[in-house]
């Protein structure tokens, strides 16, 4: 044989071995953190933090529908006391599914999450008349000693 | 139908039926934004419609017709249904996830809200894109998912997100099957396009279901743990990556052409950054396959090749007209007052995606040693040149990194937020293009058996000069 092409076998053979050794390494490797990765997020105490933060949009569900008529154009405030300013869209995600939302509070129902005990884990829903006069707390109720799991 | 007409009868069409039943839940959300009326309406319309369309053609062209188009595929049937098996396991293990009901920040804010308005109605969702107060939601964002998730409501009657999170999940699921069933189709293909030994054929086929099959559980730690949680994610990159494999990896081929369309719409009808990085891909398949015919000397096609890459990005672009045509509201991808200069914001992006693109360091030496040794065996198989599916990938990180640049916002905070995400196609992409090179590496293996009389079988590559005392000298591998 012709020492050019023993030479290119012989690189040919290294450069395909390489590619199948690091290939089939890098897969399995990342194969087996994806198994483990799916076996970290169903374990009981993920699947019980997911229900509980089901339930507690359940519940703002409940309360806002309890105390906002359907079709009611509403100005939401976008803070929400039980969790900070990470959950700020709380609110606006259960009543933007529901009525029609304004970004000016004025003439319009002012809805807000504010402190209590019981509520839904430590909050409640209080829609204020457009007059300012007439205020309304949401029914339906929530509690847990667990904490709400943290968003991704 | 259409999935069937488009892609032919095999394992990839499994899942494409699904996802192109999502694309005409795109349409209709479309349409019903446009013109009025129900989506549920609109969708039974245009499934008819193009039910109609597709018996048309077979009725037409007869050479359409899928019983005999693939008429030379029935030995495929075994291997197709051997990973069609682990492919559904392996779905089924990825979406255990779905135990823990999990419905994520963004799914609430954007995924399960937008079906909301689109199950009430032509003047419910015409209201919320105009409507500044819903920006946090994104409205004028892609309706495929939010269409699939309200068809899904409205035929069960089971209006709750979880329904919605299960559906995104399965759509997901399709989406990755698809994208996996290309390393079956690239082994179908290196295998026939090898020298008569069968045994190094099932070989290659074998490698190629359990790439397929290691590759879905990779995308399910890349994307984790956005698979199951109502993120459009995963289905956008996934649909991308498989877009790129059957159209600019897989060869040039009506029927490869056909899933990499699809597969686009689904991408490029899903989320904004799978737009446009689904017109790029259907221009790169488009140019891919007019060269091709170019090449061969073959002319008849090109208006049907034309065609077919403008009707998908007709489809990508029904929705932002139509969006635009009513006044909707521009997305708001990072609120707040923009921080930092062109330049500081570049080096945060750039920090960021590499963080996420760690993989790039073993792919481009694939890469690289893959041109070097393999390329012969890539032409030979009439795969495509390694150059298209990475301009795909090089397109998508340009795009974001443009995006991230000159958007609004505290730079750093939107990409600690967003990076995994965003950065999930080219990681993914990259990913294929390795796992790519690595059954070609193993179709290029020559099994060495004894001195017995099948060593005569045995015949070297081409340009390869057999050594002087026969095949049993030589090493297990060898190009």
């Amino acid at each position: 044989m012709r020492s050019g092409n023993r030479y290119r076998i012989t690189w040919k053979f290294v450069g395909t071995t390489l590619i199948i050794v690091v290939v089939a390494a890098a897969l399995l490797a990342n194969a087996r953190a994806g198994i483990r990765d799916t076996d970290f997020l169903t374990a009981p105490a993920d699947v019980a933090a997911w229900n509980l933060d089901n339930a507690y949009f359940s519940c703002l569900d409940a309360q806002v529908k309890s105390v906002i008529p359907r079709g009611e154009r509403v100005w939401v405030d976008d803070v929400n006391p039980r969790n900070g300013p990470v959950w700020s869209e709380t609110l606006a995600k259960v009543v933007g599914a529901y009525t029609p939302m304004t970004i000016r509070p004025g003439g319009v129902v002012n809805v807000f999450l504010v402190d209590t005990h019981g509520g839904c884990l430590g909050v409640r829903v209080k829609a204020v008349a457009p007059d300012g006069a007439a205020v309304r707390f949401g029914s339906g109720s929530l509690k847990s000693t667990t904490q709400l799991p943290n968003p991704p | 139908m259409p999935a069937l007409a488009l892609a032919g009868a095999r394992l990839v069409v499994i899942p494409l039926v699904p996802l192109t039943g999502a694309v005409l839940a795109y349409l209709s959300v479309t349409a019903m934004a446009g013109l009025g009326g129900g989506v549920m309406t609109w969708f039974s319309a245009l499934s008819v419609l193009s039910a109609i369309v597709v018996t048309w053609r077979w009725w037409r062209h007869p050479d359409s017709r899928l019983w005999i188009r693939d008429k030379d595929r029935a030995p495929a049937r075994t291997l197709c249904a051997i990973a069609l098996g682990a492919g559904l396991t392996v779905g089924a293990f990825g979406l255990s996830i779905l135990k823990a009901p999990w419905t994520g920040f963004d799914a609430r804010a954007i995924w399960m809200l937008h079906p909301e308005w689109y199950v009430q109605g032509h003047a419910v969702t015409v209201a919320t894109l105009r409507n500044p107060a819903l920006a946090f939601s994104n409205p004028s964002y892609p309706p495929l998912v939010g269409g699939s998730v309200a068809l899904s409501w409205i035929l069960s009657g089971d209006e709750t997100d979880r329904l919605g999170v299960v559906m995104v999940g399965l759509l997901n699921a399709f989406a990755i099957l698809a994208a996996a069933s290309s390393m079956v189709e690239l082994a179908r293909r290196l295998a026939s396009s090898t020298d008569g030994d069968k045994r190094r054929r099932l070989v290659i086929l074998g490698v190629g279901v359990a790439t397929a099959v290691v590759l879905m559980v990779v995308v399910f730690r890349v994307g984790f743990p956005f698979v199951a949680n109502g993120y459009a994610d995963v289905l956008w990159s996934t649909a991308a990556v498989g877009a790129v494999a059957y159209g600019l990896v897989l060869p040039c081929q009506s029927a490869n052409m056909g899933a990499a369309l699809i597969l686009a719409a689904v991408a490029g009808a899903t989320k904004l950054e799978g737009s446009y990085t689904a017109i790029v891909i259907v221009g790169l398949i488009t140019a891919r396959a007019l060269f091709h015919d170019r090449a061969k000397g073959r002319f008849q096609h090109w208006r049907a090749r034309l065609t077919a890459g403008i009707a998908t990005w007709f489809v990508i672009g029904a929705w932002p007209s139509v969006a635009r045509i009513l006044g909707a509201i521009p997305d708001k991808p990072n609120a707040g007052r923009r921080v930092g200069d062109d330049l500081a914001r570049l080096h945060v992006s750039l920090a960021g995606s590499w963080s996420e693109m760690h993989l790039l360091g073993v792919a481009v030496p694939v890469a690289v040693l893959g041109v070097l040794c393999l390329s012969g065996a890539r032409r030979k198989a009439a795969l495509g040149h390694d150059g298209w599916a990475w301009s795909a990938l090089i397109t998508e990180l340009a795009i974001v990194t443009a995006a991230y640049v000159v958007g609004p916002g505290d730079i750093a905070t939107w990409v600690r937020h967003s990076i995994d995400r965003t950065t999930m196609f080219p990681v993914l992409e990259a990913w294929w293009l390795t796992a790519t090179w690595g059954i070609i590496a193993v179709s290029e293996i020559r099994l060495v058996r004894g001195h017995d009389s099948s060593d005569r079988e045995w015949s070297p590559s081409p340009g390869v000069l057999p050594t002087q005392g026969g095949p049993s000298t030589l090493p297990p591998v060898l190009c």
